[in-house]
């Protein structure tokens, strides 16, 4: 085998490589997005009460994209 | 077409898009510069001829690699001092990116062996000491996967993240302290190469360095949605 192919083979090994990932981080945000899809149907759903609209509406911001909810609320358990 | 797609979307819908999209532009710019130089500015080299122009962009890699590395020591440290969820963001996004660059440094480096030395692969101490950074590494990903509490898995990945950066410097030292056959490629009289072959090797580092750069604003961000994401609906009893 030539140079030039090896040449071919390695810049087409970095140029696969780069691409796999980059439809990896893609498949993610789709999935992602996904989730925030179900999250705000499941949020658009009828509040029972006032207080459960109150305490659901910076969600309701976060996952239709208008900013986070107030830190206390939102940090993780544990 | 549709992970670049993907990827330009990510751009558009992730926090600082302007930034996304201009390191992106320039990324793309440098890269194609890069390219240049190494194919047509670079001369061809007089006893491995075109394969040896493999050399430039498999530095590159390993040089990312090694920056990624240190990037997840340092959010592991932070993580640990400051129980900050976003440095354990950091560290995975960093950590992931640089497994993707060891496997191009790894492959490329096999690639040119073939003609070089005759043989894929041979247990060589530089080659041997980036195959346990790679499986360090990919260690710390299934680590992640393998651990349901956050608080946990962000503790375990982050001990792991630092000790794991110890063969970093083992990696660059394997050609000095032990017998090898990998060339090695600054001496102490400077690089041992022509001048336009340093300036497309400078090229590549610029270029890896900046795609670097994106993957990781890119990767976070995407990170750090998911973050918040989770805490919303464990806040909204959603599980």
């Amino acid at each position: 085998m030539g140079d030039l192919w090896y040449l071919a083979l390695a810049y087409g090994v970095i140029w696969v490589v780069l691409l796999v990932y980059l439809y990896s981080i893609a498949r993610r945000q789709e999935g992602l997005e996904q989730e925030i899809k179900a999250v705000q149907e499941a949020l658009e759903g009828e509040p029972k009460s006032e207080e459960d609209a109150d305490e659901a509406e910076p969600f309701v911001s976060l996952v239709q994209g208008e900013g986070a909810p107030p830190a206390g609320e939102a940090r993780p358990e544990g | 077409m549709r992970a670049i797609a993907g990827l330009w979307s990510v751009s558009l819908t992730g926090a600082g898009s302007r930034l996304h999209r201009a390191l992106l532009g320039v990324t793309l710019s440098v890269g194609l510069l890069a390219l240049y130089m190494a194919f047509v500015y670079a001369p061809k080299e007089a006893t491995m001829g075109h394969v040896q122009r493999i050399f430039y962009f498999h530095v590159g890699a390993a040089w990312t690699a090694s920056l990624a590395f240190f990037v997840v020591f340092l959010g592991s440290l932070a993580f640990l001092r400051t129980q900050d969820r976003r440095w354990d963001a950091l560290a995975l996004s960093s950590a992931e990116i640089g497994v993707v660059f060891t496997t191009i440094t790894l492959a490329t480096g096999s690639i040119w062996a073939k003609p070089a030395w005759g043989a894929w692969w041979t247990w060589d101490p530089r080659l041997t000491t980036t195959t346990v950074l790679w499986l360090i590494y990919v260690s710390y990903l299934i680590l992640r996967g393998s651990i349901d509490e956050p608080d946990r898995r962000a503790r375990f990945a982050a001990v792991v993240g630092i000790v794991g950066f110890v063969d970093v410097p083992i990696v660059f030292l394997s050609i000095r302290l032990w017998r090898t056959i990998h060339p090695v490629l600054v001496k102490s009289e400077g690089f041992d190469m022509a001048p336009e072959m340093v300036h497309a090797l400078l090229a590549a580092l610029l270029a890896y360095t900046l795609l670097y750069a994106y993957l990781l604003l890119v990767r976070t961000s995407l990170e750090r949605r998911r973050l918040e994401l989770e805490a919303a609906k464990r806040a909204l009893d959603f599980y």
